[in-house]
């Protein structure tokens, strides 16, 4: 008679104890979320849609709300350079809005017999304000200013040593920009 | 008591929840995709002796060794006739015809001049061969033309008594006053086979500016002694050899150390200097030539082992006819003896502003041995000398009488 009084008061604080750990609390949180316009923004380089290499096009496109891009060139042999085929814009209006800027390598290039590929960002005084390394992975130039009104031009320049096949392959890599510089992206 | 154990957490708190608020980034993705090509512009060895080439798998990369010697040497380019020609003809009435041929007569690379027309008292024509040359910067001790030809003609009908001269002439580009002229007789009569014979005559070097330029011109003519009631004739000059031999005071070098080709497309090229290392005095001029119009870069500039000018200027390079090449490298350079250099260059190109493309040069200048002679090396097509623009003053030459 004991011994089933203690199974079941046993049973029954078990029991209780599970419950009692099984707690929630709900606290409402309310998010309104208003998009906006990108403040920063892409731009055709002066020289997209020049002339490339053996009558090839030096071909950017840009989203339809500027904030992607997609590039296709044609590099030869030794190193050739591309000069102003992006640019990046923090337009005014709105004024008095400045934003850090880096390039974040998500998928580097890809294809065998490129011995480098860097992005060269400018600012408008042609000063160099720092290198992507587009074979390795990896967050660069964070956080340099892009000041309001400002519009910085991106060059691209490539590398295949001679000997190899003729290369080809891709890279993907995004521009991320903030409002503040102290926390790197993520 | 309650109020502290609340507040003490909550301070770190406040203190991050502004950072956390205010991390907020957008990600704009890019895609670059490269689709590699051929190269456009490739290097090719001119083949000149005392001048040895390596050139990179893909020809986008040449290494060169020149070897200076006091040895005389040519200033006109191809003079010889093989290989890919630099001359120009200007032609007259009726010699109108000018093309380089493999072989004739049992010399390699001829050029040949030749046309037919009618005669009459006073009969006179001629036609042209020119180029564009460069004076050597280094003190000249003499300088001799050697011209190797020989005429084949007939008065196909009629009589006439015909007088076929060669004369050679340097004018110079600037001022196209005549610096020297020197007139060969070929063959006087009624006809003649051709037999090879080697005309020869000393410049007045006194008269040369160092690093000027110059036309030197052939001038083949045919003038009529006597003609009796008309009459019609052929002619055919040949040439074999046509150049101007300089001894130099000190080792030197003045040609072509390599050349160019585009494939496709119009480019604006410039040859840098990006870094050099010198044992010795040396003195050096560097430039780009695009001898298809006859136009040529301004120099990198090397005196007394130090570096004046590291760049040249442009030039605009396009594709060209079949045994041409799109541009010439050229050095002229004179070192003292036992001296070296060497000189690490950059041959750019670029399409307007967007696309530049750099291909490495490695320049190696070093003391004698001494060079080789003429280059055996057979051409393999006939073609046609190019006829452009004339130089000034070709009038005033057809009639010119030293």
């Amino acid at each position: 008679m004991r011994t089933s009084r203690a199974i079941i008061l046993l049973a029954l604080l078990t029991l209780l104890a599970l419950v009692g750990t099984a707690v929630f609390v709900y606290l409402p949180v309310n998010v309104t979320i208003n998009s906006v316009s990108p403040p920063v923004i892409f731009q055709l380089g002066s020289n997209a849609g020049g002339t490339d290499l053996a009558g090839n096009i030096i071909q950017v496109t840009l989203g339809p709300n500027a904030s992607s891009a997609t590039l296709v060139l044609h590099p030869t042999y030794q190193k050739t350079y591309y000069h102003d085929v992006l640019q990046v814009s923090n337009p005014s209006p709105p004024a008095g809005d400045n934003y850090y800027i880096g390039i974040k390598v998500v998928s580097p290039l890809t294809g065998a017999g490129f011995s480098s590929a860097v992005a060269r960002v400018y600012d408008s005084a042609n000063n160099l304000l720092f290198t992507a390394d587009l074979t390795t992975a990896g967050t660069y130039g964070w956080a340099t200013l892009l000041p309001d009104g400002q519009t910085f031009r991106i060059d691209i320049e490539i590398v295949i040593t001679e000997g190899v096949p003729l290369p080809s392959g891709s890279v993907t890599f995004e521009l991320v920009y903030s409002p503040q510089s102290v926390t790197p992206p993520p | 008591m309650l109020s502290r154990l609340v507040a003490i957490p909550l301070i770190p708190l406040l203190f991050f929840l502004p950072h956390v608020l205010g991390a907020e980034f957008s990600y704009y993705p890019t895609s670059l995709t490269l689709n590699s090509i051929s190269p456009p512009i490739t290097f090719y060895d001119p083949g000149v002796p005392g001048v040895t080439v390596s050139l990179g798998p893909n020809s986008t990369s040449a290494s060169i060794t020149v070897k200076a010697s006091t040895q005389p040497f040519d200033i006109v380019a191809n003079s010889d006739f093989i290989g890919p020609s630099p001359w120009l003809f200007i032609p007259g009435t009726d010699l109108t015809s000018a093309t380089v041929l493999p072989s004739y007569l049992g010399r390699v690379g001829v050029a040949n001049i030749s046309g037919s027309g009618s005669l009459f008292s006073g009969y006179t024509d001629s036609a042209f061969l020119y180029q564009q040359i460069t004076w050597p910067t280094t003190p000249i001790l003499f300088a001799n033309v050697y011209l190797e030809a020989c005429v084949e003609y007939a008065v196909t009908s009629g009589f006439s008594i015909l007088l076929l001269d060669a004369t050679v002439f340097v004018v110079d580009a600037n001022t196209l006053a005549v610096v020297d002229s020197l007139t060969f007789i070929l063959d006087v009569g009624s006809s003649s086979t051709c037999t090879w014979n080697t005309y020869t005559g000393g410049l007045n070097v006194a008269a040369y500016t160092p690093g000027g330029t110059y036309y030197f011109l052939i001038r083949y003519r045919v003038q009529s002694l006597f003609t009796l009631f008309g009459g019609a004739y052929y002619a055919r000059f040949y040439t074999n050899l046509a150049n101007i031999t300089v001894a130099p005071a000190n080792p030197t070098f003045l040609g072509i150390f390599l050349l160019a080709n585009a494939s496709t497309g119009i480019y604006n090229a410039s040859l840098s200097l990006v870094s050099a290392s010198f044992t010795g005095n040396v003195d050096a001029n560097i430039w780009l030539r695009n001898n298809t119009v006859q136009v040529q870069s301004s120099s990198i500039t090397i005196t007394a082992s130090s570096i004046v000018t590291s760049q040249s200027s442009e030039l605009v390079v396009t594709t060209v006819p079949p045994g041409y090449y799109s541009l010439e490298m050229w050095l002229d350079t004179t070192i003292s003896p036992g001296s070296s250099a060497t000189l690490n260059l950059v041959l750019k190109y670029r399409i307007q502003d967007g696309v530049y493309v750099e291909y490495p040069i490695q320049l190696n200048i070093v003391d004698p041995p001494e060079r080789g002679g003429r280059s055996a090396e057979p051409p393999g097509n006939v073609f046609r000398i190019l006829s452009i623009e004339p130089p000034p003053y070709i009038d005033y030459l057809r009639n010119y009488d030293a």
